[in-house]
C-alpha cells in the first residue's frame, strides 16, 4: 500500500477544507486559495487533489441540494476526518519541530 | 437570457468524464462559467473550454475501471468458483474441455500441416532468387495439360553465357540405379547436375570444394547418410563406387542430407558430364530433347522481369523451328515449386493448393463446431449459476465485471483443453504425417512463434466462445433470479438452437458428403475396366543386363505351372503416360492427332486380359511384328475407321506402321479422365516392369520362386506389386480425401451431440415439475419422451432442410473431377438426414427417458 503522504499542494487543499469547514466545495476551495496564495489556480488542480485526498480518506464528501444555479449540478461538499486532522497535526508539528532546532539567528537590517 | 457554456465542450465533458466525477465537475465548471461571464463573456467561455480540456485526465476516463474492479481478491474468488465449478459437473467439464481439446488438436495438426507445405524450399539462403524454367506447348496437351517441366540440353548454358540478368543457371536429371562398393550394392536415386548446382542452391557442404565437386566428369557427391550407408565413418573422400555395374565414379564431396522440405531429394548427386544422353545432346540435339530441368539464381526481381521478356527472343534465336508445336518459356520462383500440380513431368513431392484451402476451412469448421458447443453447454450450465450471478450483483458486482468473470473462465478452460490437445497433437501427427507423406515435426519449445501463437489462439476460442454466455449471464436480474424463478424463457434460448441447428446441418453436408464418396469409389472398382487386375504380379525392373536376357528370364518362370503368362512392358494399362503423335499416310506433319503410347512385348493382351475386337496380338508366328501397331476403338475412330476396317491400313508417326489389331477401349488412365486413344507397339526390348499372370492357388509360393529366379538375373531389389496396388495408387488423392471426410464427419457429429446432449439436459432440467404434473396426471414414459424429443428433431430437421442444397452442390462440384461418375441420389439425401436424425433422438434419449422414468413424487417435492 502506498503511505499516505501528503503533498505540498494538496496539504494547502486539506487546510483550505479544514478551514472551510461544512462550507468546503471545489469553487470555494479554489477562490479561497486564491486569494490566500496570492496566485492563478486551475480548478483541475483542485479536483484531482480532492480526489487523492478522498481515496487516502483524508476527507469524506457528500452531496448537497440541487439549486438552479450550476446548471442544475449539485455542489460535492468535503469535510476532514479524523486520520485527514491527525495528517495536519503531525505535519505540523513535525515542521513547528524542526523549526525550532533553528539557531536563532538575526539577520541584520 | 442566461448565459449558457459553450455546448460542444459541454458534450466533451459529458461524453469522456466518468458518471461518477461528472456531477461534481461540471457543477464547478459551470458555476466559475457563471460567475466570470458577468466580468467577460467571451473569456468565460475560453475559460470553460480550457478547463474542460484540463479534466482530460486518465482517472476521469470512463473505461478506465481497473482499479476497482482488478482486485486480487476478487481474481481469487473467480478462480475458485471456476475450479469449484468444473469439479463439481465432471461430465459437463470432460464434454466442455474435450471438445474443445479435439477441436484444438485438430486445429493445431492442420496449421502446422500447412506451415509445412508452405516452408517448401525455403531453406535455401537465397530461396527468393533461385527460379526454375519451364516450357509451354499451346495446343499440345499431355495429360491434360500444356505445361512441361522439362527443357532442353542447352538451355541453362545459353542463358548463363548470353544473359547478363542470370547470375546462374544450372541442369539437371533425375535417374536412378544401383551402385556398388566392393560386395555391397545399394539402390539408390539422386540427380546429374552440372558443377553449378551447388552454387545455386543452398546444400550443406560437410567435406569436399564446392568450386571442384561435380566439375570432374567421374565426380560422385554423396549425401551423408548414403557416405555413412557405404563406407562407415571412414572418409569417403577419393573412394570409387560403381554406378549401374558400369561407370566408376570418385567422391568429391559429402553435402548434408536434404531437409524434408525440399522438392529436390537426392542421395547422390552425379556429374551431368558423365552423362551419354547429355553429351549425345549437347552434341547433336541441343534443342530437340527435352529431358532436363533448368534453375536460375537471379539477384532481383527486376531482373526476373527483365529476363522473362527477353525469353521469347531466345526462342527466336537460338531454337529451330518444331513442325509439332511451339514453345514459349517461363520462369518460376523456386519457392512455387512444392505446391504447382500442373506441370507435367515435374520433380519433388507436390503438394496440392486445393488439399490446403480444404484443410484450413475443415480446422476453421471444427473449431468453430467445438466454440459453438462450449456456447451451448456453459448457457446450459447457466441454470445452476444464476443464483450465483444474482448473489454477485447483489453484493455489488458491476456487468463488465462478470462478462470479465465468465470470459475469463472460458480461456480458463480453453487453456486446459490446450494442455490436453498438446499431448493429442504429439501422439497424432507422426500417424497425420504419414498418411499425408510428410514428416511434420512439432516441438513447441525450439520454435519461438509458437508459444505466443498458441496463447493467442486460446485467447480468441476463449473469448468467442465466453462471449455470449458472458453477456447473456451478466444481463439476469438478482431480484428474479433469487427468487427461484428460472432464467431464460425460452425464447431466451433461441440463439441455442440456431447453432444447434447449424451443427447439424454441418454434420448432415458432412455424411452425405462421405455417403456419396463412398459409392463413386465402389462405383469405380466395380466398374469394368476393359482390363484384368486380379492375380497380376508386377514387378519394377531397372537393370538393363536384366533386359537383355528377358527371353531366357520369361521361360524359366514360364516352367513353374501357377504361372499362366508373362509380358514384359514399359506401360501399365493402369496408367499410360507416355505418348506421341500419329495420322494419315496422306496427311502432313501437323494434321496429325496425339496419342498415348503404351511399348509391349508379345503377351501384353493376353496377361492383362484385354479384348481384341479385330485383327490379331502380337505373335512370335509373325516376322517384322516392329513394324505393326495395335490400336484401341477410340483411336480408330479418330482415324475414320469401324475397327474392323482398321486392321491392315498404315498410320505414320515417323515411319509408316500397319495396324495389324484393334482392342476394346479399356481405361488406361484414371476415371478423372475419358477414354483416349492409344497404340500398343513392340518395345524393341526396353521395359520397366515384368507383368506375371498367376493361378489363385498358392500365391505365396509362386511368388516366392518368382523371386528366387529373379537373384539369379538380376543383384536389384525385388520389387514387386499387385496390379489392384497399382490401381489404387491412381486414386490415392481422392482416397485421402475420403478418409478425411470420414474422419472429420466423426468428429462433427461427436461435438454436434455433445451440444445437443447439453441442451437436452439444460430443458429438461427446466422441465422436471411439468413432466411430474404430466406422469402424475396419467402420462406414459414413451409419450413423455416423444414431447421432449419432438422439440429437439425438429432442430434437426431444420438442420436438414438447410443442408441438402448444400451437400448436393458441394457433392456435385467433386464429381465434376471424375469423367465416369455417379449422381447424387435422392436416398443418400434421405439416408444423410435420417443418420443425423437417429443420432439425436439417441443423444436426447439418454436424458429424457432419464427424466422420464423418475418417480413424480421426487421432481414435485422440493421446496
Amino acid at each position: 500500500m502506498k503511505s499516505n503522504s501528503l503533498g505540498e499542494f494538496e496539504e494547502l487543499v486539506l487546510l483550505m477544507v479544514a478551514a472551510l469547514h461544512d462550507e468546503a466545495y471545489g469553487v470555494a476551495i479554489l477562490q479561497n486559495l486564491e486569494e490566500k496564495v496570492g496566485k492563478k489556480v486551475n480548478i483541475s488542480a483542485i479536483h484531482v487533489a480532492l480526489k487523492r485526498l478522498e481515496t487516502k480518506s483524508f476527507v469524506k464528501s457528500r452531496y448537497g441540494g440541487i439549486t438552479t444555479s450550476r446548471g442544475g449540478r449539485r455542489k460535492k461538499f468535503y469535510v476532514i476526518t479524523a486520520t485527514g486532522k491527525a495528517a495536519l497535526d503531525a505535519q505540523y508539528s513535525l515542521r513547528t519541530s524542526i523549526y525550532q532546532q533553528i539557531p536563532n539567528i538575526s539577520f541584520g537590517r | 437570457m442566461k448565459p449558457h457554456p459553450p455546448k460542444w465542450a459541454l458534450l466533451f465533458l459529458r461524453w469522456f468524464c466518468k458518471p461518477d466525477y461528472l456531477e461534481e465537475i461540471e457543477g464547478n465548471l459551470t458555476e466559475l462559467f457563471e460567475q466570470q461571464t458577468i466580468k467577460s463573456p467571451v473569456k468565460a467561455k475560453l475559460q470553460f473550454c480550457w478547463n474542460v480540456i484540463r479534466h482530460l485526465r486518465w482517472e476521469y476516463l470512463r473505461g478506465f475501471a481497473f482499479r476497482s474492479s482488478f482486485s486480487r481478491g476478487m481474481t481469487f474468488s473467480y478462480l475458485k468458483t471456476a475450479w469449484r465449478g468444473l469439479i463439481k459437473q465432471r461430465l459437463y467439464s470432460t464434454i466442455n474441455i474435450g471438445g474443445l481439446a479435439l477441436g484444438l488438436t485438430c486445429f493445431i495438426t492442420i496449421f502446422l500441416y500447412i506451415r509445412h507445405e508452405l516452408s517448401f524450399d525455403r531453406f535455401h539462403s537465397n530461396a527468393e532468387n533461385i527460379y526454375r524454367v519451364y516450357q509451354h506447348n499451346p495446343g499440345y496437351a499431355y495429360l491434360e495439360s500444356e505445361y512441361y517441366a522439362f527443357t532442353p540440353a542447352a538451355l541453362a548454358l545459353t542463358l548463363r553465357d548470353e544473359f547478363p540478368e542470370v547470375s546462374s543457371a544450372t541442369i539437371t536429371s533425375e535417374t536412378n540405379g544401383l551402385f556398388s562398393v566392393g560386395d555391397a550394392f545399394f539402390y539408390e536415386s539422386g540427380y546429374w547436375a552440372d558443377n553449378h548446382f551447388l552454387r545455386v542452391f543452398d546444400f550443406e557442404l560437410l567435406i569436399g570444394n564446392e568450386e571442384r565437386a561435380l566439375e570432374l566428369e567421374s565426380g560422385i557427391v554423396l549425401t551423408r547418410s548414403l557416405a555413412t550407408k557405404m563406407f562407415g565413418d571412414k572418409d569417403p573422400i577419393g573412394e570409387i563406387v560403381t554406378y549401374r555395374n558400369r561407370w566408376e565414379f570418385e567422391v568429391t564431396a559429402v553435402v548434408q542430407d536434404p531437409p524434408t522440405n525440399s522438392s529436390l531429394q537426392f542421395s547422390f548427386l552425379l556429374s551431368m558430364l558423365a552423362n551419354g544422353q547429355f553429351q549425345r545432346d549437347m552434341r547433336e540435339d541441343q534443342w530437340g530433347n527435352n529431358d532436363y530441368y533448368t534453375f536460375l539464381e537471379i539477384e532481383n526481381l527486376d531482373r526476373a522481369s527483365a529476363l522473362q521478356k527477353q525469353l521469347p527472343a531466345l526462342v527466336s534465336t537460338y531454337v529451330p523451328p518444331n513442325p509439332y508445336f511451339e514453345r514459349v518459356y517461363h520462369i518460376q520462383p523456386l519457392t512455387e515449386l512444392h505446391l504447382e500440380s500442373n506441370f507435367n513431368f515435374d520433380l519433388g513431392l507436390k503438394g496440392s493448393k486445393q488439399y490446403l484451402v480444404l484443410f484450413s476451412m475443415i480446422a476453421i469448421v471444427v473449431l468453430l463446431l467445438a466454440c459453438i458447443n462450449y456456447m451451448n453447454l456453459a448457457i446450459a450450465r447457466s441454470i445452476r449459476r444464476a443464483k450465483e450471478v444474482g448473489l454477485r450483483k447483489v453484493i455489488g458486482a458491476v456487468r463488465h465485471q462478470l462478462v470479465f468473470q465468465f470470459i475469463g473462465e472460458s480461456i480458463l478452460i480453453s487453456l486446459l483443453a490446450l494442455l490436453m490437445a498438446l499431448v493429442l497433437t504429439h501422439f497424432l501427427l507422426p500417424v497425420f504425417g504419414l498418411w499425408l507423406d510428410r514428416s511434420i515435426t512439432f516441438n513447441i519449445f525450439t520454435d519461438p512463434y509458437l508459444i505466443p501463437g498458441l496463447l493467442a489462439l486460446v485467447a480468441i476460442v476463449g473469448i468467442i466462445s465466453g462471449s455470449y454466455p458472458a453477456f447473456f449471464m451478466s444481463k439476469l436480474i438478482p431480484a428474479e433470479v433469487l427468487k427461484g424463478k428460472l432464467v431464460g424463457s425460452p425464447k431466451g434460448f433461441k440463439i441455442q438452437k440456431w447453432l444447434v441447428t447449424l451443427q447439424y446441418a454441418t454434420s448432415i453436408v458432412l455424411i452425405i458428403g462421405s455417403i456419396v464418396i463412398y459409392q463413386q469409389f465402389q462405383f469405380i472398382k466395380g466398374k469394368d475396366l476393359g482390363y484384368e487386375m486380379d492375380r497380376v504380379l508386377v514387378i519394377s525392373v531397372f537393370d538393363r543386363e536384366l533386359m537383355k536376357k528377358a527371353d531366357e528370364f520369361k521361360n524359366e518362370v514360364l516352367t513353374n505351372s501357377n504361372v499362366l503368362s508373362i509380358t514384359t512392358t514399359a506401360e501399365l494399362p493402369t496408367n499410360v503416360t507416355s505418348g506421341t503423335t500419329i495420322r494419315h499416310l496422306g496427311q502432313s506433319k501437323g494434321e496429325g492427332f496425339n496419342i498415348y503410347r503404351a511399348r509391349v512385348d508379345y503377351g501384353y493382351i493376353d496377361v492383362f486380359g484385354i479384348e481384341l475386337l479385330a485383327g490379331r496380338d502380337f505373335s512370335l508366328d509373325f516376322t517384322g511384328e516392329d513394324e505393326n501397331y495395335i490400336i484401341n476403338e477410340s483411336a480408330a475412330k479418330e482415324l475414320g475407321w469401324s475397327p474392323s476396317e482398321a486392321v491392315g491400313n498404315q498410320i505414320r508417326a515417323h515411319e509408316p506402321k500397319t495396324v495389324i489389331g484393334v482392342v476394346k477401349d479399356f481405361h488406361s488412365h484414371s476415371m478423372h479422365m475419358e477414354i483416349q486413344p492409344l497404340l500398343l507397339m513392340m518395345s524393341g526390348g526396353y521395359f520397366t516392369y515384368i507383368a506375371i499372370k498367376i493361378k489363385g492357388e498358392d500365391m505365396p509360393e509362386t511368388i516366392a520362386s518368382v523371386e528366387k529366379v529373379f537373384k539369379q538375373y538380376s543383384p536389384y531389389p525385388f520389387d514387386y506389386k499387385f496390379l489392384d496396388q497399382e490401381f489404387d495408387q491412381l486414386y490415392k488423392a481422392d482416397l485421402k480425401v475420403g478418409e478425411m471426410f470420414a474422419v472429420f464427419t466423426t468428429l462433427a457429429i461427436v461435438i454436434a451431440s455433445l451440444g445437443l446432449f447439453g441442451l437436452a439436459a439444460f430443458t429438461v432440467g427446466q422441465r422436471t415439475k411439468e413432466i411430474g404434473i404430466r406422469k402424475v396426471l396419467g402420462a406414459s414414459v414413451s409419450g413423455i419422451v416423444s414431447i421432449l424429443a419432438r422439440d429437439f428433431l425438429k432442430l434437426v430437421a431444420f438442420g436438414f432442410i438447410v443442408a441438402i442444397p448444400l451437400a448436393i452442390y458441394t457433392m456435385n462440384l467433386w464429381l465434376q473431377g471424375f469423367a465416369y461418375r455417379i449422381n447424387v441420389e435422392w436416398w443418400v439425401v434421405a439416408l444423410g438426414g435420417l443418420a443425423a436424425m437417429v443420432v439425436a433422438f439417441l443423444t436426447v434419449s439418454l436424458q429424457t427417458i432419464k427424466a422420464a422414468v423418475v418417480n413424480p413424487v421426487i421432481s414435485l417435492k422440493d421446496e
